[in-house]
């Protein structure tokens, strides 16, 4: 397939020994999700194994797009294995991370590298066009993220960005200025925290499901890789077209600008004067992106702090900041720094401190109390307090450390209080014992079911633009830009194939326990398994459903994601094979979490979505999503809604029912499975006993 | 003495509005942000929250903000004018406001009571 380099790098640690798996063995699953679950299925055969065992695979995929430019598609590297974050199973799931780390790699001649087993002492993988190295890495251990990748580029000969560098020993073996592309991780990683992430670069974090703690427990500090050579492209001037007909019928108009929340928009033009750091930093800076991406919204700054952090790790601290000093400092960016460097996943960074500060204030946590800690909260939103709270997490110091290294849900069972404060929501940690991403389950309703009937926080913002849109709006005291009628008309039109059913959108409580919305959390669980994450399409672009730059506000989706593909790939998948492919590996990877343990009956969120009402209304702003008011649509505000249990519940078996799960357990069926191609699926879980009956 | 500036507050107000509150009388903020959605902010301290209304992005329930200010601090005439001068409006000119009078109120009380060390 044109897109592809044609062979994936096998590492197995234990053995040392390296060799390739040959892409087209999984051309049917395009790339990087379900190229890495397909593969994963295939290597692992106990499922129950723990992430820190040895036998766990980690795959790092592309896809066809990776090294292209596809907008905003080029730079997205899609990592998975078996977890070590979530409660109380560390589910197989995913990570993914911006840069240039998958379009080096396509560069280099991979589609990707999948890791197996464990080495006997710390390494680092070297990867240089086809000559790969597993290489001793003593030398890093102990480093920084940061550091690590300095000093792999200074083994590389790379130190110096001007030069020109000989890969190979042939005079057309190929020449670059480029670094190497690095992933690290960091002390967090080695000393095994469930909170450590995957770093690359100064701030592309691949932060969910422990992976930088899987890695520290392969004694693999680092993978990198540098390429000379170039993907090859299906139809090139079809590419070219499409950008150009991309950017006549979807960019903002900088003369006429519509309102102030276009952000979300594929449309958006550079955004780094809001995103991230942009107004809260105290130097001014400049935009940097992953590679190929239409937006750039990482930034580089002047005084060198707090550089391309551009999610939550840019403003986790950024409260305690303002509280403490009165506006935004230094220690916001310096905080940011110190969580990319120390390789720590910014959510559990974010969501254990104020449940610290509350046990605090409780008399619960502190100097003599019950759960006895010399943290200097007198000192929280300064720089030295979020060295302090970092370096115990990263390096389990002291018995605190030790406990917070465990991630939130885990400490809190050591500490004896996970169902206290699960229940009372002081807690945060929506689903599978993993940190409320803030789009909360009991207002963003696809945001809660699809995260609790998958693996993780999806972070998928998709739906996003439905809340900020009025919200923004509302709050600046302006009429919403658009109706809510217009854009549930026009979301149901590209929710294909269950286009043309506006209810799908319906956020009141009437609906929320609809047959409209199983087909709305489907959609978007299928749509995200094949584009964004197989494809990699970045999340922060796609999709785009409305567009006030657009012909007939209807944004790019369902068109723009099958052109860029098949021109890359020269193939003519369409959109709904897209979504069906998105389905099939859905299906897979409810087989796999069917094997590692998961019953219907688990599948619940902690007490407090159940029993606390959603603050937001009561504390900050009105959650405006569109919904049906006695038969009309308007903005509703769903602050204050808590989720009901038990039609939750009910609410489960409509979704089982359109997935063609077994609806007493939620496990894949035969039938389902086999008419999705995954045969030799049903005859493993068959084989395990956990075959769901039709 | 403008006409509309409030009048000083007596020293146990003062003293009570600098001082720290516990659990159960934290007021709480949302702070949004794009990438993460809204989360809450928990404040112990007037202070501070005087601080964290210069936030960008920070949300708050201007009649939950009255409330706080009467019961838990005790300081019925800001809470009055907060509540007045944030009935109407969008939310951003009525935290600007109620920043202006909070802030009003916390300089008064600095003049009167020495500040908390532990802030900047």
């Amino acid at each position: 397939m044109n897109g592809h380099m044609g062979k994936i790098l096998r590492v197995n640690l234990t053995s040392r020994q390296i060799s390739t798996i040959n892409t087209a063995d999984y051309e049917e699953w395009y790339g990087g999700h379900g190229i890495g679950s397909a593969i994963a299925f295939d290597l692992i055969d106990d499922w129950t194994i723990d992430g820190f065992d040895p036998g766990n695979v980690v795959t790092f995929m592309t896809s066809p797009l990776s090294g292209t430019i596809a907008p905003s598609a080029s730079g997205r590297t899609e990592v998975q294995g078996i977890g070590v974050q979530a409660y109380p199973i560390a589910w197989f799931t995913r990570s993914n991370f911006g840069g240039r780390f998958s379009g080096m790699l396509k560069y280099a001649g991979w589609d990707g590298v999948v890791v197996e087993g464990a080495a006997d002492s710390p390494v680092w993988v070297d990867i240089r066009n086809d000559e790969v190295q597993i290489r001793d890495a003593s030398g890093l251990w102990g480093m920084t993220t940061w550091e690590a990748q300095e000093e792999i580029w200074r083994q590389v000969g790379a130190d110096n960005v001007k030069d020109w560098r000989q890969i190979g020993s042939g005079r057309d073996s190929g020449r670059t200025t480029q670094r190497p592309a690095v992933v690290a991780i960091g002390p967090a990683g080695e000393n095994l925290s469930r909170t450590a992430c995957l770093l690359h670069d100064a701030g592309a974090g691949g932060g969910q499901g422990g992976f930088g703690a899987v890695l520290g427990s392969k004694n693999l500090k680092a993978i990198s890789v540098l390429g000379t050579g170039s993907v090859q492209i299906g139809d090139p001037s079809a590419l070219l077209d499409a950008r150009i007909w991309a950017k006549n019928n979807y960019a903002m108009d900088l003369d006429n600008l519509t309102d102030g929340w276009t952000q979300l928009d594929f449309s958006d033009p550079v955004s780094a004067g809001y995103f991230g750091q942009g107004p809260l930093a105290p130097k001014v800076g400049r935009p940097s992106g992953c590679l190929g991406c239409i937006s750039a919204c990482r930034q580089r700054y002047e005084t060198g702090q707090g550089n391309e952090s551009i999610c939550v790790e840019a403003v986790f601290y950024i409260g305690y900041d303002i509280m403490r000093h009165g506006q935004p400092t230094a220690a916001n960016n310096i905080a940011a720094d110190l969580l990319n460097q120390y390789g720590i996943n910014a959510y559990e960074a974010r969501t254990m401190l104020p449940w610290l500060i509350g046990l605090n204030a409780m008399g619960v946590l502190g100097p003599g109390m019950e759960i006895d800690t010399d943290l200097p909260f007198d000192q929280l939103g300064s720089a030295e307090f979020a060295d302090v709270y970092l370096r115990a997490i990263a390096f389990r110091e002291g018995k605190l450390g030790d406990d917070l290294a465990e991630g939130g849900a885990r400490c809190a069972e050591r500490w004896g209080r996970l169902d206290e404060d699960l229940a009372s929501g002081l807690l945060d940690y929506a689903y599978w014992g993993l940190p409320n991403h803030g789009y909360d389950p009991r207002a963003e309703l696809e945001w809660g079911y699809g995260s609790i009937l998958g693996d993780r926080d999806i972070n998928e913002h998709g739906f996003n633009p439905l809340f900020w849109r009025p919200t923004g709006d509302i709050a600046a005291g302006i009429e919403p830009y658009y109706s809510a009628e217009l854009v549930a008309t026009i979301y149901a039109e590209k929710m294909i194939p269950y286009e043309g059913d506006p209810l799908m959108v319906d956020y009141s409580t009437e609906n929320m326990y609809s047959d409209h919305w199983a087909k709305t959390v489907a959609w978007q669980r299928h749509y995200t398994r094949f584009w964004k994450q197989s494809i990699l399409y970045c999340d922060w672009r796609w999709p785009n459903f409305y567009n006030p730059y657009a012909p007939d506000d209807r944004g790019i989706t369902v068109e723009g994601e099958p052109k860029f593909l098949n021109a890359v790939t020269g193939g003519n998948l369409s959109f709904a094979e897209g979504m069906e492919l998105g389905r099939k590996i859905w299906n897979l990877d409810n087989a796999i979490w069917t094997l590692q343990g998961r019953h219907r009956d688990m599948v619940h969120f902690p007490e407090y979505i159940y029993t606390v009402p959603y603050p937001a209304g009561m504390s900050g702003p009105s959650y405006y999503l569109p919904g049906r008011e006695n038969g009309n649509w308007t903005y509703i505000d769903v602050a204050g809604r808590v989720m009901d249990k038990a039609k939750f519940d009910e609410w489960k078996t409509k979704f089982y029912t359109l997935e063609g799960w077994d609806t007493s357990t939620g496990w894949p069926t035969r039938s389902t499975l086999e008419g999705l191609g995954l045969n030799k699926v049903a005859d493993k879980l068959e084989a395990n006993g956990k075959l769901g009956a039709s | 003495m403008r006409e509309d500036q409030l009048p000083e507050p007596s020293e146990e107000l003062a003293a009570r509005l600098l001082a720290r509150v516990g659990f159960g009388n934290r007021f709480t903020a949302t702070m949004v942000h794009p990438h993460t959605g809204p989360l809450a902010m928990d404040v112990y301290s007037f202070q501070h929250l005087v601080n964290l209304l210069n936030a960008p992005g920070l949300q708050i329930d201007f009649k939950a903000l009255a409330t706080w200010l009467d019961k838990v601090m005790g300081d019925a005439e800001l809470a009055a004018r907060t509540q007045a001068a944030t009935e109407e409006g969008p939310q951003e000119k009525a935290r600007s406001t109620a920043r202006a009078l909070m802030q009003e109120r916390l300089e008064q009380c600095r003049v009167m009571i020495e500040e908390d060390p532990d802030l900047e």
